[in-house]
């Protein structure tokens, strides 16, 4: 079996409608399996816009984008996606644990009931990122650090091949920050990692791997994946100088 | 009260109006948290208020046209205006755009003002608008329970089947589409389910005050409760409290029952709102029990 690579842009081109120039354009990346991604760029650069293009959220004006080597609206399911804290309805009527299990929501889902097979998937999910013990809090009781733990158990419910994090580290304070990075590095032994983030230290530390999006993509080879070469291309000076 | 329970022999309205009532109050108390948590209150006053047009051009086709529309009741015109006009409000939410308040308050208006246009171009009297614009419980025919009744049994039903999928739209209605849960045709389904509960409150509450009964029981069980499952229990309960104790209440005074009924409800909900914030001031914020 030849390993498709786990998300791969082929010369994809995007464009919002109203807009006048592209989002992103000629962006070609490919992130291998086992990899751990970190996805940096200017605010407005298109790395959200590149994550809801993988999640097929949004489809490209020219271009392909592949999951595992076939179409994101078919492959989705094996993805779990983190968005960031806000996607979440501050009102919801709903646990920690009716959060996570909504994540085994199916389109064949009818009824009020959840299968024993849900719950107890849900309650892995929820002891693998250590917040068993939040199941029964609401999300407006939850911390920062907290919170974001939740919704990778919410991403890990189906048992992802492929995890998608934006911004993760948003309203996570600094010690709390290293103990999600670990929790990641940990996943990382069985999921591949894309994680979107604007915190140099953190993406030039824990990734592997780390694209540069703005525009379009391009790959900062590991030699370069220093805090000065970011700053450098963050402040346009595209040549690189000396990292 | 005792006068109530003792004429209820002698007047048989007294029954039909409270069983409409506890009725219109059951569909509205659970099916509020759902409109409440999703936001869609704004979206039920419009569906309430274009009812009314629906209302008139049943009144105006049964008199103008009385061989093909003897069969429209007012009650009829309001239910198929309701149920009409929800797909659309729901794409109007889901395209969004600057203008889409704009847009819900032109169906909101207008909707209104074509129903008082038609009532005034329907030949000879007819006060009885005013018995579908502010509710009418002194006059509710068994035919009217029945109906009622089975609008109750379908929001009910709908709501336990879709349930999951509506609380998916409450929390994350990205992650429902990323799950294959269409936020549209889920949004449009919730407000069919509007659709009928106003058309079941047409009669106990009116559809201008209609808006008041969907929000207010659930937004006061929301204060206290924070699962949805008990949160629904507790609306519906209050649903029917709400439609039944004022009505009780009022019997024999000069209060309007269906106005006694309203004015319970935003009363109710203002003294949550305050035993509420009692309740949390006493009680410690978010912890941390890593």
């Amino acid at each position: 079996m030849s390993a498709a690579p786990a998300l791969r842009l082929h010369e994809v081109r995007f464009r919002y409608e109203g807009s006048d120039a592209a989002a992103l354009e000629d962006t070609s990346l490919e992130i291998e399996p086992g990899d751990f991604c970190g996805v940096l760029g200017p605010n407005g650069g298109g790395k959200s816009t590149f994550l809801r293009l993988a999640l097929g959220l949004l489809k490209p004006d020219a271009g392909r984008v592949e999951l595992f080597g076939k179409s994101p609206s078919t492959e989705r399911r094996r993805v779990g996606y983190v968005p960031q804290q806000v996607a979440i309805a501050s009102n919801a009527p709903a646990t920690v644990l009716d959060l996570v299990l909504l994540g085994r929501l199916r389109k064949a889902s009818w009824g009020p009931i959840w299968s024993g097979e849900d719950r107890a998937a849900a309650e892995r999910a929820l002891s693998r990122v250590s917040v068993l013990p939040l199941a029964n809090r609401t999300w407006h009781q939850l911390s920062g650090g907290q919170r974001q733990r939740v919704l990778i158990a919410r991403a890990l419910v189906h048992e992802p091949e492929l995890l998608l994090l934006d911004e993760p580290t948003t309203g996570v304070d600094l010690h709390r920050e290293h103990e999600l990075l670990d929790l990641l590095h940990e996943l990382n032994e069985d999921v591949t990692i894309v994680m979107v983030s604007h915190d140099l230290p953190l993406v030039t530390s824990h990734a592997r791997t780390a694209l540069w999006i703005n525009g379009t993509a391009q790959r900062l080879p590991a030699e370069e994946l220093t805090v000065e070469r970011v700053e450098a291309l963050l402040h346009g000076d595209h040549d690189g100088g000396s990292p | 009260m005792r006068g109530f329970f003792a004429d209820m022999s002698v007047n048989p309205f007294l029954l039909t109006g409270l069983l409409a009532g506890a009725l219109g109050g059951l569909s509205c108390g659970t099916l509020g948290p759902y409109v409440v948590s999703r936001r869609l209150v704004f979206l039920a006053g419009a569906l309430a208020h274009v009812a009314v047009g629906g209302v008139g051009a049943a009144i105006f086709l049964a008199t103008t046209y009385p061989d093909l529309f003897s069969w429209l009741s007012p009650l009829h015109g309001a239910g198929f205006a309701a149920l009409a006009v929800a797909p659309v409000l729901a794409l109007l939410q889901h395209r969004g755009g600057e203008s889409i308040d704009t847009a819900i308050g032109a169906l909101w208006a207008g909707g209104m003002a074509l129903g008082i246009l038609l009532i005034k171009k329907t030949p000879g009297y007819h006060g009885e608008l005013m018995g579908y614009l502010f509710g009418n419980l002194a006059y509710v025919s068994w035919s009217d329970v029945y109906l009622l009744l089975g609008l109750t049994i379908a929001v009910l039903l709908v709501l336990v089947i879709w349930h999951r999928r509506f609380l998916a739209l409450c929390v994350d209605p990205e992650q429902a589409r990323l799950q294959g849960i269409s936020p549209l045709a889920t949004d449009i389904v919730l407000l069919f389910v509007v659709a009928l509960t106003v058309t079941a409150l047409t009669r106990v509450v009116g559809l201008i005050l209609v808006i008041a009964l969907v929000s207010l029981p659930a937004s006061t069980a929301l204060r206290f409760q924070s699962r949805l499952a008990p949160t629904l229990l507790l609306s519906g309960l209050l649903g029917v409290l709400l439609t039944t104790l004022p009505r009780i209440a009022a019997y024999g005074s000069d209060f309007s029952p269906e106005a006694a009924i309203v004015l319970t409800a935003v009363i109710a909900w203002l003294a949550a709102g305050l035993i509420a914030r009692r309740r949390t001031r006493s009680l410690p914020k978010a912890s941390s029990p890593e």
